[in-house]
């Protein structure tokens, strides 16, 4: 099937819907699938007990990539490995009990992916949030709302934003990645 | 007023394809997909692996992550949709990222994922995406620019499940008018 637009052409190619001849529906009204929901929820709650240990881990790796900057300086490299580390936990903290992780990774990620050339990039800065994710872990601050972890990610995030803020205009916002700004 | 039963499906037979150099974050998404009812869970860690993963086995749906070495999420889907030089590049693509900002869903939708998931996962989140995909695919347009997932999505989907936007979902056409 083929329709032509004034401004171009393009094709809308209508695909037989062969996959769901390979699912058994059965049920038509709308919404979801409680009972799938509720298992899959119980299914995550079963492995909670290994969340702990999970974050742990990345928040190993996060400390790592702060030794590489310290040891390397900050370059494409070493803020890309650091940029990593914080994307994950950013992604996963929430999930494993740790908002204000997500909150405080979330708020670094901005820093180094905002700040052109890398080398702008304040060390201290990084420091303090890494640390204060440890300090997060390390005291076990699950509630979101805890008020000195919350309080900290807060504070974090206003020096983040007032230091981007004092920057000329980056080419972060057009998506390019931490190395591939260095490189240019 | 007739209450109708909320659409059950049994995923046995469909087979998922999860992608993401984070091994826990593999493992969470896969114990999911398996609760959800599926048996066929295929790993890959990178982009590279997940091409190879997508053209030998053609996975009914790929759940991605964005960030990942080698090729990323991003790359990985627009490598999927060349419809001249992939095996399937129809293939349903999901991205489950930490990426929330506006302009990465803008670009994801450009480079033609079928849906964006923010992260933290949800059950609630991933099993309407898949739901979404399975009984109201979208048509596919290919123009001089884009070959993908119609960019727009339909008013009859939109109230499919009311609760939508506590799951973080982000509506590709409202972002786009937004841009």
């Amino acid at each position: 099937m083929s329709e032509q637009k004034n401004q171009g052409s393009y094709e809308v190619i209508q695909l037989p819907n062969k996959l769901k001849h390979k699912v058994k529906v059965t049920g038509r009204g709308r919404g979801v699938d409680l009972a799938a929901i509720k298992r899959a929820e119980s299914a995550l709650a079963e492995l909670s007990d290994q969340f702990d240990g999970w974050l742990g881990d990345e928040i190993g790796k996060l400390k790592d990539a702060r030794r590489q900057v310290h040891e390397a300086g900050i370059n494409s490299t070493t803020v890309e490995t650091m940029f990593r580390a914080s994307h994950d936990i950013k992604g996963q903290g929430a999930t494993l009990g740790y908002s204000l992780a997500t909150d405080i990774c979330a708020s670094l990620c901005k820093l180094l992916e905002s700040v052109e050339p890398v080398g702008k990039i304040p060390l201290p800065l990084i420091d303090q949030h890494v640390d204060a994710v440890v300090a997060v872990y390390r005291e076990n601050m699950k509630a979101p709302d805890h008020p000195v972890g919350a309080a900290v990610a807060e504070k974090l995030l206003d020096v983040v934003l007032e230091f981007i803020g004092g920057l000329p205009a980056s080419p972060a916002a057009t998506g390019d990645k931490p190395d591939e700004r260095a490189a240019s | 007023m007739v209450c109708s039963m909320a659409a059950r499906l049994d995923l046995e037979k469909v087979t998922f394809a999860v992608i993401d150099d984070n091994s826990n974050m593999r493992h969470l998404v896969r114990t999911l997909i398996i609760s959800f009812g599926a048996r066929t869970v295929y790993e890959a860690e990178d982009g590279a692996s997940g091409l190879e993963i997508i053209e030998s086995y053609g996975p009914d749906i790929v759940v991605t992550d964005w960030v990942m070495p080698l090729i990323d999420g991003l790359e990985m889907t627009k490598l999927v949709r060349n419809p001249d030089g992939f095996k399937f590049p129809y293939t349903p693509i999901i991205m489950l990222t930490g990426h929330s900002e506006h302009r990465r869903i803008i670009q994801a939708r450009n480079a033609g994922i079928t849906e964006f998931l923010c992260k933290p996962v949800s059950a609630r989140a991933l099993y309407t995406r898949i739901k979404t995909i399975i009984l109201h695919p979208r048509p596919f347009v290919r123009s001089a620019s884009y070959f993908g997932p119609e960019r727009r999505r339909l008013p009859s989907e939109a109230d499919l499940d009311s609760r939508r936007q506590e799951d973080d979902v982000f509506d590709l056409e409202k972002t786009a008018k937004q841009g």
